[in-house]
C-alpha cells in the first residue's frame, strides 16, 4: 500500500484546528483538578476521620470505574435529570443548550483530581518530618512551613508524575468525541470515514501528539531542572 | 418520561462479564510483570553514568509517552509482523492477538514505571546511601535494605494508579478483536441494540471498583509495612 | 560494583526477551496459507464485532450475523477457498484490508466513490439496510420523512462518522443545501439513550436502522416499549451494503459474485434475511 501524502497533509492541517479544544480541555481540567487534588491529598495525610474515608472512596471510584460509565452518567443521565427538575420547578432554561465541552471538563476533572491527589500525597510523604519540625522551631507557622519548605520539595518529587498525568490527560481527552466534542483525534477520524483512510489519519494524529506532548515534556523537564538545583547530584546505584 | 432503569439487570449481567475477567487480569498481570522489568532497566539507565544509555532511555520514554495507545497498538500489530517477515521470513501476522496487546501495553507501562522509579529513587536522600556504605554495607545491600524500601513507599500510591489504569486500558484490546471484560460489556449492549447500557456499565464498574479497592488495600498495607520507623509528615 | 549491576540488567533484559519469546511460540498457530496447491486458499475475512445483526460476536465468542451467514453460504459454494472470520474494530478492519492481513471484510459498508477507489467492490451487494428516523409521535403531523424533518428543525442525534448513516445524511445534505440536516459527528457509542433524548426534546430525531427501533420500542420486552405510543418511525430508504475486497482480489470478488447470484436464485439470501431481520431486506434496496 502507498501512503496518500496529500490526504495526510490535509488531515494534519485540519486536525490542528482541534488543538485549541484538546489543549483547552486539558488546561481547564488541570485548573479544576490541581487545587482539588492538593486538598484531597492533605485530607489523606492528616487522617481527618470522616473526610478521609470519603476521600478514599472517591479516589477509588474515580480511578477505578470505567470512564465510559462516567461519560454516560455526566453526558446522558445527569442532563436528563436536570431537565426533569427544571420542568417540575417551572424554570425556563434549556438544559440541553450547554456546550458538551463542559460535560467533558466535568468528566476529566472528576478523574484527574483523583490521580493528582495520589501524586501529591506520595510526594509530600517523601519530605522528612524533621524539616517540618525545624521550620516550626525556627518560628514559621504550619502554613508557612508548608508553603516555603514542604511544597517546593514535594513539587520536585511530584514533577515526573505530574508530567505523566498531564500527558495522559492530553491523550485521554480524545474520549470527549463520545460526547461529540471535536478534538484533534476526532477530526482525523471524521476525515478518515469517507474514504477509510485510517492509516494516514492516525499518522496525522501521531504527528500532532508528538509535538504537543513533546513540548509539554520539555516544559516539565525545564521546571524540574530549575527546581532541582538544590538537590544533591544524581548518583549511580 | 424517566429513563428506563432495570437494577435487576445489573445482577443478571454480572456473571456474563465475570466470565471475561481472566482475560482482563491475564493481560494486566503479564504487562505488569514485563513492564516493571523493562521499566527497571530504563530507570537504571536514566540514573546511571553512561550518557548513551541515559539518552536512549530518555528518548524512549519521551517518544512512548507522546504516542496515543491506539497508534502504538497498530504500529506493533502491523509493524512487528513486517519486521519479523523481513528479518526471519516468518509470517507473524496470525500470532495470537494477546501477544501484540501485551507487548503494546508493556512498552507503555515500562515508560510510566521508569519515570515512577526514577522520581522515587531521587526522593531518597543521598546521605542515606552514603551512611549505609560507611557502615560497611555493600552498594547492593545499601540499595536493597536502605534505598529501595524508602523509594518504594513514595512510589506505591502511583504504582497503584498505574496498575488501575492498566486494568482499564485493557479495553483497548477490543480494537484488535481481543475481548476483555469491558469489551464483553460493549458487546452485550450491542447485541441488545444499545439496551441497558447504564446497567451493563454499572455492573462492569462494580467489578473494576472491587479490583481497584483490592489494589489500593494491598498498596496501603505494603506502604504501612515499609514505613515502620520512618518519620514522615503523616 | 558497577559490573554486577550491568550483568543484573543484562539478565533482566534476557528475561524479558525470553518471556516474550515463550509467549510468541505458545501463540504460534499452524497456518493454512502455506499448504499444498490442492488445498483451498485460506481467506481471512474481517468483520465488525458489534454491528447487530450484520456482523458481531455472539455470547460464546463466535462470529455471527447476517453478513457472516451469507459469506458462510458463499464459502460452501467455493471449493477453492476457505473463509476464516476475524471479528475486529473498524479501524483494524480497514488497515488490515489495506496491508494484506485480511483479504475480505464486512461491516455493513455502503459504497462511496472514495471507497471504490481504495477497495475492490463486487457486482452484487451482500445485504441491505433499512434506515430511517425515529421521532416523537406528537410531531407526526409535521414530520413524515427526512425532508419534512429537515424543514422542521433538522436537530438530529449525533452519529458516528464511521457509520453508514453518516454517509447517507451527508449525501442528503449535499443534495438539499436549502435545508440541511444538522449533522453532528460523535464517536461510536452504542447506547439506546438516543430514544430518550428524542422523547425529552434534546433532539428531534434519531437516525437508525429499522430493526433497532423494532427491538427497543416495538418489541414487548423492549426497554422503551412502555413509551411506544410516544415514538414513531419513518423509513427513509433501503440501501445495499457491500463486502470489501482487498486490492488485487478481483478473482475472489468474481467468485463471490458467482456464488451470490446462485444463492439469490435459490432463495437462500431471502431466507437468511428473514432469519436475521424478520423480513426480506433486499426488497427495499434500490
Amino acid at each position: 500500500m502507498g501512503l496518500d501524502l496529500d490526504y495526510l497533509a490535509r488531515t494534519l492541517l485540519l486536525s490542528l484546528r482541534g488543538l485549541p479544544v484538546t489543549l483547552g480541555l486539558c488546561v481547564a481540567t488541570l485548573v479544576v483538578s490541581l487545587p482539588l487534588g492538593f486538598m484531597l491529598a492533605i485530607v489523606g495525610i492528616y487522617r481527618v476521620r470522616v473526610l478521609r474515608k470519603l476521600a478514599s472512596v472517591y479516589i477509588s471510584f474515580a480511578r477505578g470505574t470505567p470512564i465510559v460509565l462516567q461519560i454516560l452518567v455526566v453526558y446522558s443521565v445527569l442532563p436528563s435529570l436536570a431537565n426533569q427538575v427544571a420542568i417540575r420547578a417551572g424554570w425556563d432554561v434549556d438544559v440541553f443548550a450547554l456546550n458538551p465541552l463542559w460535560y467533558a471538563v466535568v468528566v476529566f476533572s472528576f478523574n484527574t483530581t483523583a490521580v493528582l491527589s495520589e501524586i501529591v500525597r506520595s510526594a509530600i510523604l517523601t519530605v522528612d518530618r524533621g524539616q517540618y519540625e525545624a521550620a516550626l522551631s525556627s518560628g514559621m507557622t504550619s502554613r508557612q512551613a508548608y508553603r516555603r519548605i514542604i511544597v517546593p520539595q514535594a513539587l520536585l518529587v511530584a514533577l515526573p508524575n505530574l508530567a505523566n498525568a498531564t500527558i495522559n490527560l492530553i491523550k485521554g481527552t480524545s474520549l470527549a468525541f463520545l460526547m461529540a466534542v471535536r478534538d484533534v483525534t476526532a477530526i482525523a477520524k471524521i476525515e478518515a470515514a469517507r474514504g477509510y483512510d485510517y492509516v494516514e489519519s492516525y499518522l496525522a494524529v501521531f504527528i500532532v501528539y508528538v509535538f504537543v506532548c513533546g513540548a509539554t515534556q520539555a516544559l516539565f523537564t525545564l521546571i524540574e531542572r530549575r527546581l532541582g538545583i538544590y538537590r544533591a547530584p544524581v548518583v549511580a546505584f | 418520561m424517566g429513563r428506563p432503569f432495570n437494577p435487576g439487570y445489573i445482577l443478571e449481567v454480572l456473571p456474563r462479564l465475570l466470565a471475561f475477567l481472566p482475560v482482563t487480569l491475564g493481560v494486566a498481570a503479564a504487562t505488569a510483570v514485563l513492564g516493571t522489568l523493562l521499566g527497571f532497566v530504563l530507570a537504571k539507565a536514566k540514573l546511571g553514568s553512561s550518557a548513551l544509555a541515559r539518552g536512549l532511555a530518555d528518548a524512549y520514554t519521551w517518544v512512548l509517552r507522546c504516542t496515543p495507545s491506539i497508534v502504538l497498538l497498530f504500529l506493533v500489530y502491523y509493524g512487528l509482523p513486517a519486521l519479523v517477515k523481513a528479518a526471519f521470513g516468518v509470517d507473524a501476522s496470525r500470532w495470537h492477538r494477546a501477544f501484540y496487546v501485551v507487548l503494546t501495553f508493556t512498552l507503555f507501562f515500562a515508560a510510566t514505571m521508569s519515570e515512577l522509579m526514577r522520581s522515587a529513587y531521587l526522593a531518597v536522600d543521598r546521605g542515606q546511601r552514603e551512611a549505609a556504605l560507611s557502615h560497611g554495607l555493600s552498594e547492593f545491600q545499601a540499595f536493597r535494605r536502605i534505598v529501595l524500601p524508602q523509594a518504594a513507599v513514595s512510589a506505591l500510591p502511583n504504582v497503584a494508579t498505574a496498575l488501575v489504569a492498566l486494568l482499564k486500558e485493557g479495553s483497548l484490546a477490543y480494537t484488535v478483536g481481543l475481548v476483555d471484560l469491558m469489551g464483553q460489556g460493549s458487546l452485550i449492549i450491542a447485541r441488545g441494540f444499545g439496551a441497558w447500557s447504564l446497567e451493563t456499565y454499572l455492573a462492569a464498574a462494580l467489578i473494576y471498583w472491587a479490583l481497584t479497592v483490592a489494589i489500593e488495600k494491598a498498596a496501603g498495607a505494603l506502604e504501612r509495612r515499609l514505613s515502620v520507623g520512618r518519620r514522615g509528615l503523616a | 560494583m558497577k559490573s554486577i549491576h550491568d550483568s543484573a540488567s543484562l539478565g533482566l533484559a534476557a528475561l524479558v526477551a525470553a518471556a516474550a519469546l515463550a509467549l510468541v511460540s505458545s501463540c504460534d498457530r499452524p497456518r493454512g496459507d502455506q499448504a499444498a496447491d490442492e488445498a483451498p486458499r485460506v481467506v481471512y475475512s474481517a468483520h465488525t464485532q458489534n454491528y447487530v445483526p450484520y456482523g458481531y460476536i455472539d455470547e460464546k465468542g463466535g462470529s455471527d450475523g447476517f453478513e457472516i451467514a451469507v459469506l458462510r453460504a458463499v464459502d460452501e459454494l467455493l471449493p477453492d477457498y476457505e473463509f476464516r472470520f476475524v471479528p475486529t474494530s473498524d479501524e483494524d478492519l480497514f488497515i488490515g484490508l489495506e496491508t494484506g492481513r485480511y483479504q475480505l471484510a464486512t461491516k455493513g459498508a455502503w459504497a462511496t466513490a472514495e471507497r471504490r477507489e481504495k477497495f475492490v467492490f463486487p457486482k452484487n451487494p451482500i445485504a441491505a439496510s433499512v434506515i430511517g428516523i425515529a421521532f416523537r409521535s406528537e410531531d407526526s403531523g409535521r414530520i413524515k420523512d427526512l425532508d419534512s424533518f429537515a424543514a422542521y428543525s433538522g436537530k438530529l442525534v449525533p452519529i458516528s462518522p464511521q457509520s453508514a448513516q453518516y454517509t447517507v445524511v451527508s449525501d442528503y445534505n449535499a443534495a438539499h443545501p436549502e435545508h440541511p440536516i444538522k449533522l453532528v459527528p460523535s464517536d461510536v457509542f452504542i447506547i439506546n439513550d438516543a430514544y430518550l433524548w428524542v422523547l425529552e426534546g434534546r433532539y428531534d430525531a434519531f437516525f437508525d436502522i429499522k430493526l433497532s427501533f423494532q427491538k427497543n420500542v416495538e418489541a414487548e420486552d423492549g426497554p422503551f416499549h412502555h413509551l411506544a405510543s410516544r415514538l414513531a418511525y419513518a423509513p427513509y430508504k433501503g440501501i445495499p451494503t457491500w463486502p470489501l475486497f482487498a486490492r488485487g482480489e478481483q478473482a475472489l470478488a468474481d467468485a463471490y459474485d458467482g456464488a451470490i447470484e446462485r444463492l439469490k436464485a435459490e432463495g437462500t439470501l431471502a431466507e437468511l434475511s428473514r432469519r436475521y431481520f424478520g423480513e426480506d431486506v433486499f426488497r427495499f434496496a434500490e
